[in-house]
């Protein structure tokens, strides 16, 4: 995916969509997985409008956890949201209703075109192509998502199972290519798997959060240095 | 999920947007420490997602083909590879490594 914005194209903002798509029909095809019915399905994909949110509400249930604590989950994933939104609020001038449309369709990749672009109205213009081709891949690959998976019968011969971890890292990778995130990520990965024998479900997720303390404390900057002496 | 279930989600989400869209932007600094640490939490449970969804199932620690077809997507997210081809190679060497017989 294109990290750079001045020589956006077409083709990458077309590219952007189709990854949203895959991430759609990937999503939608585990929440029908867990037993969700369709409907609150592609309810949630356009209210919540958070693939990731519904992956960790997903992976709590999965893991034999209760409602509650797979709520608390997908909502602690889907604060990133707040974070996004905040960081475009004074970017371009906005009336009430854009500042709606814009935080509820909001997403990694349009957000970084909007900051770094050269001035606001580009920034502007890049945050709505994006988050639109974007929003309409979601939409689209998953109402996909909703119907593969009413048909297919056994998720695990074709995969499914190792396709979310992968879809989920892919949608935050950009975030981890700093120290202080990649830190973080790989306590709370530990953390979580280790206590998953002897925590009760859903509570390693929520443990894990308290990586982020430990992960504060380190300095931000590239993950790739000379590794010399600290 | 449930109606309900997905009303709180929908509800909760919605406040944590308009508290950056709205009260947040432009008070809060982005390089704060308060902003880091509101930036962490999300990746450490999208991390701890991603390891107990590839090396656990239910409550047991569990080492199987999964762990080959995230380790091959991983890889394809690393060089940056389409989403589409992330997808496809998860799937497609895990249901491989299941169908040559392996759990």
């Amino acid at each position: 995916m294109s990290e750079t914005t001045h020589g956006l194209r077409t083709a990458d903002i077309v590219a952007l969509g189709a990854a949203s798509l895959a991430v759609g029909v990937t999503v939608s095809a585990i929440m029908v997985d867990i037993g969700t019915s369709g409907a609150v399905v592609m309810a949630a994909t356009v209210t919540a409008f958070s693939g990731s949110g519904e992956l960790a509400y997903a992976a709590v249930i999965l893991s034999g956890g209760s409602t509650a604590a797979a709520l608390v989950s997908a909502l602690l994933v889907s604060s990133r949201f707040g974070l996004l939104a905040m960081s475009i609020a004074n970017r371009w001038p906005m009336p009430v209703w854009e500042r709606i449309a814009a935080m509820q369709i909001s997403g990694e990749p349009a957000v970084a075109a909007a900051i770094t672009a050269k001035d606001p109205a580009t920034a502007r213009r890049l945050y709505w192509q994006i988050a639109l081709s974007m929003a309409v891949g979601w939409v689209v690959g998953s109402a996909l998502g909703v119907a593969l998976g009413n048909v297919i019968g056994d998720t695990k011969a074709i995969g499914l199972d190792a396709v979310f971890p992968a879809v989920l890292l892919g949608t935050v990778a950009a975030a981890l290519r700093s120290r202080d995130s990649a830190v973080t990520a790989a306590l709370a990965g530990v953390v979580a798997v280790v206590l998953v024998p002897i925590a009760p479900a859903g509570i390693p997720f929520l443990v894990a959060a308290l990586a982020a303390g430990v992960g504060a404390k380190v300095k931000a900057g590239p993950l790739r240095r000379p590794r010399a002496a600290r | 999920m449930s109606w309900a279930a997905l009303a709180i989600f929908t509800v909760g989400n919605i406040i944590t947007r308009a508290l950056g869209m709205f009260a947040l932007g432009g008070r809060v600094k982005p390089d704060s420490p308060l902003t880091k640490l509101m930036a962490l939490v999300p990746i450490a449970v999208v991390a701890a997602v991603f390891a107990v969804q590839t090396f656990s199932s239910r409550d047991e620690i569990v080492f199987d083909s999964r762990i080959l077809g995230v380790a091959a997507a991983s890889l394809a997210v690393w060089r940056k590879a389409p989403m589409v081809v992330v997808v496809l190679v998860a799937a497609g060497v895990t249901g491989g490594a299941r169908a040559l017989g392996l759990p």
